[in-house]
């Protein structure tokens, strides 16, 4: 499936990390288990995973301050053994922001700035210049104890970017605002990384947040790389089930493979009878068995007398509001769980009485296979 | 830089354990003045202090 | 509240204003800490009103003449011995709190940072020698520095010296050696807690940052713990300038201090106003050295960026 980038700037073919074979143990735990990436120039990549995945692990060795047991990494073609943190071409936006408090905001983003000696004029210039990326110009005075959370997350990133590095480590720099600020933030860092043309790297459990602003994801689970593509792709088509739970919900149907070719699996299900459907690249037969995969948001209800090419039955059983949208919970005949329905209000879904018979239309692309 | 980053905490270490002989050395003469009268029962120096004090 | 008072008899608004007096922070606050207050008041307020009352008074033999004079500030500032005893008491515990800081600094910064889970082991075992006596102690140095004591038999052991050396005991290097070793836990641990508080990813932000080991230490890590650094200074030198005990015991003739001079006008010279006018004197020179060393600590600070 060829997907169209988020980003509109034309993106180079370039690697600018190449990680290779990493592995990071603590005695018999493997933090990061044979873990290969190889992430663009000029890309927006998420390492998107649970607590404890290895994901902070993976980009705590990116920056230098944590070397693979075993295996590679490299930044821009140059390879990072034994080169420590303070001489990579990599700068990183801390969780807790780290923003030195016995110094002011202007002194904080020109922190890095001081070793390289530059001119009094061409330092200026360059602090100026990155406060106003991060739209904080006439806060260069305040201290950085008088910061809002906002504030201090916009100077670690001016910090970082008036380095000019190669790539920009984020490390769930998010995680500690509050929605709609965190909201208006992904927006931002968009629009800026777009601007800047650096390689952001961003580690998140935020499924949302990896959603909307990268170009690509790497999902990641108990030290092990499930699956890297681009957001729609892993979103649409996740490769296993760990991965379809993460990012929101999922449906799951149990499914009997009645033929299997190179590119596609036929099988049959109970509740939506027999279909052709891609098939996962990791997917290994499991006997006879499958496991097929649907969004509740690709299931629509059809009202009164409206008919699908594709439809199943059934009876509603719950139902939740959440203001613009409904969830329903549908109990089909012969599906041993109910599906949930995701349905916007404009309709009156919210009005669907529980117990109501329903018809459910659906797209047969919808339906993915996937690994258990 | 690895180098001095790898030699410090061994320097410290030494530095540390040298401090602590120091903080201790008095517990461990303390034992000796008991025998001794203070290790200065026929000093110049005592007779210089007594007399002046 | 003002619209119900403004009827009412003039006995209820001061009943009013009583129980609102009574609510008000301001006399809650002072009631709580009134134990507190009675007890600092006692012991150290009313001490010190004595101590400088008796300064502007003279002694004659056993009477006192509580009539108002300078003479014994006059005395206490221009007579020489009084005035190279001050200097000299002044000198010592500088030089003992720089080096005792100087001395302090790496260990609670290695116990703060690569002490891992045995920290507080460490500072067990920094804790342990000051358990015995401190006067036992400043006796043990004697042992360590004197005339046929261990450092100089050690010494003639080893073929170094050939006669032991007089120079180790009774002078102010012995003074300073001592109070440095006495005072040596109630500099590390201030430093040790203000490390405590520096934030490890703030050293990895400078490191990040392109700063090296010693760099992100100059311009993170110490800058970060000059408050530590501040109050063991002070808890270091302001009690070494009125030590007592010390000079009299390893101080010999070198080693004199103002304590002694002021213990004996109390004592032996019986002139207790010219040993309050002392006193009083060196409170003023120490606290103004103290705010000298606070000014000059945060300067440095400044500097560090």
């Amino acid at each position: 499936m060829l997907e169209r980038s988020q980003s509109d700037r034309p993106q180079s073919d370039r690697t600018m990390i190449e990680i290779r074979d990493v592995t990071r143990s603590y005695g018999s735990f493997k933090a990061l288990d044979n873990a290969s990436l190889s992430i663009r120039e000029g890309e927006f990549f998420s390492l998107l995973g649970p607590s404890g995945c290895g994901k902070t692990t993976l980009l705590r060795m990116i920056a230098g301050f944590d070397t693979p047991t075993s295996g590679s990494i490299a930044v821009d073609g140059q390879p990072m053994d034994g080169i420590p943190a303070n001489r990579r071409p990599t700068n990183m936006v801390f969780q807790s922001y780290a923003i030195f408090p016995h110094l002011n905001v202007e002194q904080n983003v020109a922190y890095g700035l001081k070793r390289l000696k530059l001119a009094a004029d061409e330092e200026k210039r360059r602090v100026e210049e990155a406060l106003a990326q991060v739209s904080l110009t006439g806060l260069g005075k305040r201290r950085a104890t008088e910061l809002s959370g906002g504030q201090r997350q916009r100077v670690a990133l001016a910090r970082a970017l008036v380095m000019r590095p190669k790539v920009l480590l984020l490390d769930e720099p998010l995680s500690a605002l509050d929605k709609k600020l965190r909201e208006q933030m992904q927006v931002e860092l968009r629009r800026l990384q777009q601007a800047v043309g650096i390689t952001f790297v961003l580690v998140t459990h935020d499924q949302y947040e990896a959603l909307a602003m990268s170009d690509r994801i790497a999902v990641m689970f108990g030290g092990r790389i499930a699956q890297v593509a681009s957001p729609k792709e892993i979103y649409q088509r996740p490769v296993n089930r760990q991965v379809a739970d993460f990012l929101g919900g999922m449906n799951f149907v149990k499914a009997e493979i009645v033929e299997e070719n190179g590119a596609s699996l036929v099988v049959d299900t109970l509740g939506f009878g027999r279909v052709k459907t891609d098939k996962p690249k990791a997917f290994t037969r499991n006997g006879g068995a499958a496991t097929l995969g649907i969004r509740p948001e690709r299931l629509r209800v059809l009202w009164d007398n409206a008919t699908a090419k594709f439809e199943v039955a059934g009876k509603v059983v719950e139902r939740h509001y959440f203001g613009e949208i409904t969830h329903l919970i549908v109990e089909i005949p012969g599906l041993e769980r109910p599906l949930s329905v995701t349905e916007t209000n404009d309709f009156g879904a919210d009005d669907i009485p529980v117990g109501a018979p329903i018809r459910l239309a659906y797209d047969p692309e919808a339906l993915v296979a996937m690994a258990d | 830089m690895t180098a001095i980053r790898r030699f410090l905490p061994g320097w410290l270490s030494s530095y540390a354990a040298l401090y602590i002989l120091f903080l201790y050395l008095p517990v461990i003469f303390l034992p000796i003045f008991s025998n001794q009268h203070g290790g200065d029962a026929e000093i110049p120096a005592l007779r210089r202090h007594a007399s002046l004090v | 509240m003002t619209a119900a008072a403004e009827g009412s008899p003039p006995l209820r608004i001061a009943g009013a204003r009583r129980s609102s007096l009574l609510q008000s922070e301001a006399v809650q606050g002072f009631a709580l800490i009134s134990p507190t207050f009675a007890y600092a008041l006692i012991l150290l307020v009313l001490p010190i009103l004595v101590v400088i009352a008796h300064s502007f008074w003279t002694q004659d033999y056993l009477t006192i003449d509580h009539t108002f004079t300078l003479e014994n500030y006059r005395i206490a500032l221009t007579e020489p011995i009084y005035r190279d005893l001050l200097w000299r008491s002044l000198c010592i515990s500088l030089s003992v709190s720089l080096l005792t800081v100087l001395l302090a600094y790496p260990i609670a910064y290695f116990i703060s940072f690569h002490g891992g889970r045995h920290k507080s082991l460490w500072l067990f075992l920094i804790t342990i020698p000051f358990w015995t006596s401190y006067l036992l102690r400043v006796m043990s140095w004697k042992v360590i520095l004197g005339y046929n004591g261990v450092l100089n038999s050690g010494l003639m052991g080893l073929g170094i010296i050939d006669e032991p050396s007089t120079a180790l005991l009774y002078n102010s290097t012995a003074v300073i050696i001592t109070l440095t070793h006495a005072w040596a836990t109630f500099a590390i641990l201030p430093i040790f807690v203000s490390l405590e508080k520096v934030d490890r990813t703030l050293v990895e932000a400078a490191t990040d940052l392109g700063d090296g080991p010693l760099r992100s230490f100059l311009r993170v890590t110490l800058p970060l713990s000059a408050p530590g650094v501040i109050s063991a200074a002070l808890i270091v030198m302001i009690p070494t300038v009125g030590d007592y005990v010390t000079p009299k015991l390893v101080g010999g003739k070198d080693g004199v201090m103002i304590a002694n001079a002021i213990q004996a006008q109390f004592g032996k010279a019986s002139n207790w106003p010219l040993g309050a006018a002392l006193s009083v004197t060196t409170m003023v020179i120490v606290s103004l050295m103290a705010g000298a060393t606070v000014l000059i600590i945060r300067a440095l600070q400044r500097l560090a960026r």
